[in-house]
């Protein structure tokens, strides 16, 4: 990987040099800043102060910050420490691991105006030359006539933008298929929608205007009805355009899938590529590949134009695909805005949770590429942005490696460490003061991936999501975790708080052998050297107070674990293994700020990792059933809920204050997996293993 | 400001063709490849009035989703649904090239249950089919040109269409959409008789099926039923159930729309597994039917049914006699404070708390049931059938308790909406000494 050196920056005594062989970015993302760099570079420091506007002091985009994701994060870093150090004296670099280009304005990304077209389509998209679909495909012909004819005589005369095409999205059907029934389709969708497309990323000058640029008028009632009239014949238009699109749907896929793509390169080809259990894709609403997890995006792109093809006809029909099932295989689509993820299921999860992991992965690429992602597929579906979120593939990995072994994202909650109370309450004193001290939105402080201790303003909390993503960003980097002594910042978006926004991030490991990292959400760029001092003096008291030294005596691994069940009293389930019908259990405590989980050690029988991610896939479905369509986020569907089968017995209980999940040995009666549930809880609870267990929040 | 990533975008309008609660159709993937022929794919559709364009549009994409799933999955005989916000999508493959399909909206009908539901009703609907006219692909080896097997399968599919959504969507819909319902579940109810109406009834069936004419044996089958629950079949589970269906549907009186009653011969398998074609010949005595398939080629139909006109006098009054006084305790099938459902998979066979108590059930609670039949006994996507001996058990948020457990070939269903207070333990006590009492041995793994 290979860091890109921002800018310089001077310090007297921290020490940071970027490691030029590791990095999230991809090469375009270098290219593209080491360009910015060096217009930035030229230009003067106001540059960056023009647009740094700190996020607590007015959030929203009307508050100062761009909404097209502007950044000030490669900025002029150069600080002066509040020990008065004065600039210059050393020229050290600190360094932006996982920053994307999207957080800066590209002087040649397009400026669209959307789709103001009647027929809906791009301004530029244009039919691929040679198309082997409009030679070939009756039924598909007269939708693409149409469609594009339309197009044409709109945007005559219009200047081809500088669309990307896919490199290896296939030539004839799949290329066509990709660039021109969907555009026939798609944008009239956005089109029908402007508000909500709009909304959805929109400033408030921006949401006063139509897409076309005139100001949006109030309709009177008989408007309104000619309206709803129209809005009628534009549904039913669209749904004969999506019927004729979906008519010869069926012999596009079979094209594509089982001869289009190039045989012997496709990973469809491929018997391992197609047996694996778990596959994700993104693709633009376009049908442009821009992620999946295992093969080649580009080999991908006519497997993905199919999916978005169904879905576009679907969508015609007025309606939302959401899960596709056939045997153990099931495929979920999440639609956000002009991205589309799916997720390819055939280990027993269910949809819920797969949508959820989704949901997941969309909020982990916009931590690092913020909305402006969004922004730049909706100006032109066409684009290919496989560049923009290839960098983050490392931390998506991590990412999805998670959901089948660690029971944070599940249950959104943190996993905290397991520690002496005094020791806890002295880490979080400290981190407290340092977050107060720099003025910092957020403190985290972590020991091999668990949290030690988390300092917030309680008034305005940050979003479990984005934390727990957060976490995952840092603890998925090696340089994080393990370059110790070095100072990072990196901006990064918290999507629940705003899409377009971001926060810097100040992280330092304090000690890489036990992991501990400190991260500090700072609002302002230019408040790196408070973070550090602050980051100074917390180090300092944890050593003093041996909370370090503690801590890197703690086992690492698996996240969770904190109690061994057979340290457990008999009555809440403890003793040997062979004793005990107890297998595993989960005690999550309920709170806004700061929900966390306690789990026990794997016992013999989970401690191979198939057994205990199988086991962890029974917990997720028995969670999902409890939770899928509750109305409130605190209001499960399920109170309690008993499953049995042939591996295991399961126990689930959600009380005001705390979720239970307890996985016994499939001939345990219910009777005793209720009484271990009671017991459990009441130990758990006790003042002295409550401290012990969990961050006071 | 700015929307967090986190707003769910809203809905768009409904298009005209969302007006039909269900679409069903049939397709042979083998036909109509060829461009201006499409519609040759088509072998039937409901609603007929629907434009053929929006008809090959539902049709190619419920092709184009299992293209697309035979990417990633082996075979394609199983079933492939799609849930939508608004719909669920289910196609299936039962002969060669030959798919039965159905768009249901998420709030009607087999739509409230999932697509494991609507599985259940194409297999019906598939079924029935076979039962009327034979499989679909000896219609189109006999007429090449697929218009004797569109007319035939039309007939079958309209008619399940016109009967689920009805004239003025008052169609037979509820077996379809409650948890409780047998028919969803793919059973047949039944009544088991006291002791002597057992014998009469083994009697009149051992004698209609050893009644001869020119020497030969012409009855292959009999099946007696009563008020719509079934009582005698001397077929097997699958057959049963099948005939059931026609009876209940075709004969049976009842303010229900009943599907068209045919007059030609029905198809049923032989011992040697391939269909035979027979009459079916129906007697009746008030509420009781006996239904008999009489070979096709046996001839004497009208000597045949003075035998067992001979044979069931008397008889047939003692065992509808025995049936009416085992219904006339208003709530023979009813438990107090339980709701229940039986089925035996095997024999395909179910036995559920009377419709009018189940009718007092909230939707919450239903919605708890079906989800956790789901669980258990939808599992199984290549076939297999869930594990044995497996159980669920969930409070919902409004205090009911709902309860599911799988047998070998059996499962029980029950929901208790009065219990609000009990726990685990209590409600495994309750559920337990229902079965002691009204299914002994039924569970006992």
């Amino acid at each position: 990987m290979m860091f890109v050196p921002v800018t310089l920056a001077t310090v007297t005594d921290c020490c940071c040099v970027a490691p030029a062989s590791e990095s999230f970015s991809s090469p375009l993302l270098a290219n593209q800043e080491s360009r910015i760099m060096g217009s930035i570079d030229k230009e003067s420091d106001n540059f960056v102060d023009a647009l740094d506007v700190p996020l607590s002091d007015a959030v929203g985009p009307q508050a100062g910050y761009t909404d097209d994701g502007m950044s000030p994060r490669d900025s002029n870093c150069s600080y002066d420490k509040g020990d008065g150090t004065e600039k210059g004296k050393n020229e050290i670099q600190y360094s932006t691991p996982g920053g994307s280009p999207l957080l800066d304005r590209s002087p040649d990304l397009p400026v669209s105006t959307g789709y103001c077209t009647p027929c809906g389509s791009p301004p530029n998209s244009r039919a691929p030359p040679g198309d082997a679909f409009h030679s070939s495909k009756a039924p598909g012909r007269s939708l693409i006539n149409i469609g594009k004819q339309g197009c044409e005589n709109q945007n005559s005369g219009s200047v081809p933008n500088s669309e990307i095409a896919p490199a290896d999205s296939g030539s004839g059907v799949v290329a066509s298929l990709a660039s021109m029934d969907l555009g026939s389709l798609m944008p009239i969708r956005f089109a029908k929608a402007d508000v909500t497309d709009d909304s959805y990323l929109s400033t408030p000058a921006s949401s006063t205007s139509s897409h076309s640029g005139y100001p949006r008028q109030r309709r009177s009632s008989s408007s309104a009805r000619f309206s709803e009239d129209l809005r009628f014949e534009e549904a039913r238009a669209q749904e004969i355009r999506a019927n004729a699109l979906g008519r010869s749907l069926s012999e596009i896929a079979t094209e594509v899938l089982k001869g289009g793509e190039g045989k012997g390169l496709s990973p469809l080809e491929d018997e391992t590529w197609r047996k694996r259990g778990k596959h994700f894709f993104i693709f633009s609403n376009a049908g442009k590949p821009i992620y999946s997890r295992y093969g080649d995006e580009g080999k991908l792109a006519g497997l993905m134009a199919i999916m978005q093809a169904m879905l576009a006809v679907v969508q015609g029909r007025g309606d939302c695909a959401k899960t596709l099932q056939a045997g153990r295989c099931q495929i979920v689509f999440l639609l956000k805005g002009p991205i589309v993820l799916v997720g390819l299921s055939r280990v027993g999860e269910s949809p819920s949770w797969v949508s959820k992991q989704l949901e997941l992965i969309f909020f982990q690429i916009l931590s690092l590429a913020t909305g402006a992602l969004l922004r730049v597929l909706e100006r032109n579906p066409g684009s290919d942005v496989r560049n923009l979120v290839k960098g983050s593939q490392g931390m998506l990995e991590s990412l999805i490696k998670g959901f089948s072994s660690n029971p944070s994202y599940l249950l959104e909650a943190f996993c905290p460490v397991r520690m002496m109370a005094e020791l806890r309450s002295t880490a979080a004193d400290t981190l407290d003061m340092a977050v107060k001290h720099c003025g910092a939105k957020c403190g985290i402080l972590l020991a091999s991936g668990q949290l030690v201790a988390l300092a917030q303003d309680k008034n305005a909390p940050l979003h479990v999501q984005d934390l727990i993503l957060l976490v995952n960003f840092v603890v998925s980097n090696s340089q994080y975790r393990e370059r110790g002594g070095a100072e990072f910042s990196t901006p990064i978006c918290m999507p629940h708080l705003h899409m377009t926004a971001f926060l810097h991030a100040y992280v330092y490991c304090m000690d890489p052998e036990a992991g501990v990292v400190v991260i500090l959400l700072m609002t302002r760029q230019d408040t790196f050297h408070l973070g550090s001092a602050a980051r100074v003096g917390m180090e300092k008291v944890l050593r003093d107070a041996g909370v370090l030294r503690v801590l890197r005596g703690m086992p690492g691994g698996r996240p969770g674990g904190q109690v061994q069940i057979d340290e457990l009293p008999l009555v809440a389930g403890g003793g040997q293994a062979s004793v005990s019908p107890l297998l595993y259990f989960v005690f999550r405590t309920k709170s806004r700020t700061c929900p966390q989980f306690v789990s026990s050690k794997p016992g013999t029988l989970l401690q191979d990792t198939s057994n205990f991610k199988h086991m962890l896939r029974s917990l997720s479905c028995v969670h999902s059933a409890m939770f899928e369509g509750r109305t409130s986020p605190s209001l499960p569907v399920h109170q309690n809920h008993w499953r049995l089968d042939d591996h295991y017995a399961i126990y689930a209980q959600v009380d005001q204050d705390w979720d239970c999940y307890l996985v016994c040995d499939a001939l345990a009666d219910k009777d005793v997996a209720v009484r271990i549930c009671k017991e459990l809880s009441k130990y758990l609870l006790a003042e002295q293993m409550r401290a012990e267990l969990f961050i006071n929040s | 400001m700015g929307r967090t990533a986190s707003e769910p975008l809203p809905a768009r309008p409904a298009t005209p063709s969302r007006r039909a609660p269900l679409q069903l159709f049939a397709f042979d993937d083998r036909r109509g490849n060829r461009e201006g022929a499409e519609s040759d794919k088509v072998l039937a559709f409901y609603p007929p009035e629907l434009p053929i364009d929006d008809q090959l549009g539902t049709v190619g994409l419920a092709q184009a989703l299992v293209t697309f799933m035979t990417t990633f999955t082996d075979g394609d005989g199983r079933l492939h649904s799609l849930e939508t916000d608004r719909h669920w999508w289910a196609v299936r493959r039962f002969e060669d090239g030959i798919w039965f399909g159905m768009v249901v909206e998420r709030i009607w009908g087999p739509g409230r249950l999932g697509g494991g539901a609507c599985g259940a009703l194409l297999e019906d609907v598939y079924e029935w089919t076979r039962l009327l006219y034979g499989p679909v692909n000896r219609l189109l080896e006999r007429d090449p040109s697929g218009t004797g097997a569109a007319a035939s399968v039309g007939e079958a599919v309209e008619g399940w269409g016109e009967r689920l959504v009805g004239g003025r969507g008052k169609g037979d819909k509820g077996e379809w959409e409650s948890p409780f319902g047998v028919e969803r579940h793919r059973v047949v109810p039944a009544m088991p008789l006291e002791r002597g109406a057992l014998i009469a009834t083994q009697e009149v069936v051992g004698r209609l099926l050893t009644a001869t004419h020119n020497s030969l044996k012409p009855v292959r089958a009999v099946l007696v039923v009563y008020d719509n629950m079934l009582l005698w079949s001397t077929m097997d589970a699958a057959t049963t159930r099948t005939v059931f269906n026609y009876v209940t549907k075709t004969i049976s009186n009842g303010s229900k729309p009943q599907l068209a009653r045919r007059s030609s011969t029905l198809k049923i398998p032989s011992d040697g597994g391939s269909l035979v074609s027979c009459w079916p010949v129906t007697v009746r005595q008030g509420l009781l039917t006996f239904f008999l398939l009489i070979d096709e080629f046996a001839g004497g139909t009208g000597q045949v049914l003075n035998q067992v006109r001979g044979v069931m006098s008397g008889r047939a009054k003692q065992i509808a006699g025995a049936a009416a006084d085992l219904l006339s305790s208003r709530n023979k099938f009813h438990v107090s404070g339980y709701r229940y459902l039986v089925v035996d998979s095997a024999m395909h066979y179910g036995t559920a708390s009377p419709k009018k108590k189940l009718a007092h059930l909230s939707r919450k609670t239903l919605a708890l049931l079906a989800q956790a039949q789901a669980c258990l006994m939808d599992r199984g996507p290549d076939g297999e059938p869930p594990c044995e001996g497996a159980e669920v058990a969930a409070r919902g948020d409004h205090g009911a308790w709902v309860y599911v457990r799988k047998g070998t070939t059996n499962s029980l269903s029950v929901a208790l909406e009065q219990l609000p207070d009990e726990g685990l333990v209590e409600i495994g006590d309750h559920v337990g000494k229902l079965c002691d009492k009204f299914f002994p041995g039924f569970f006992d793994i």
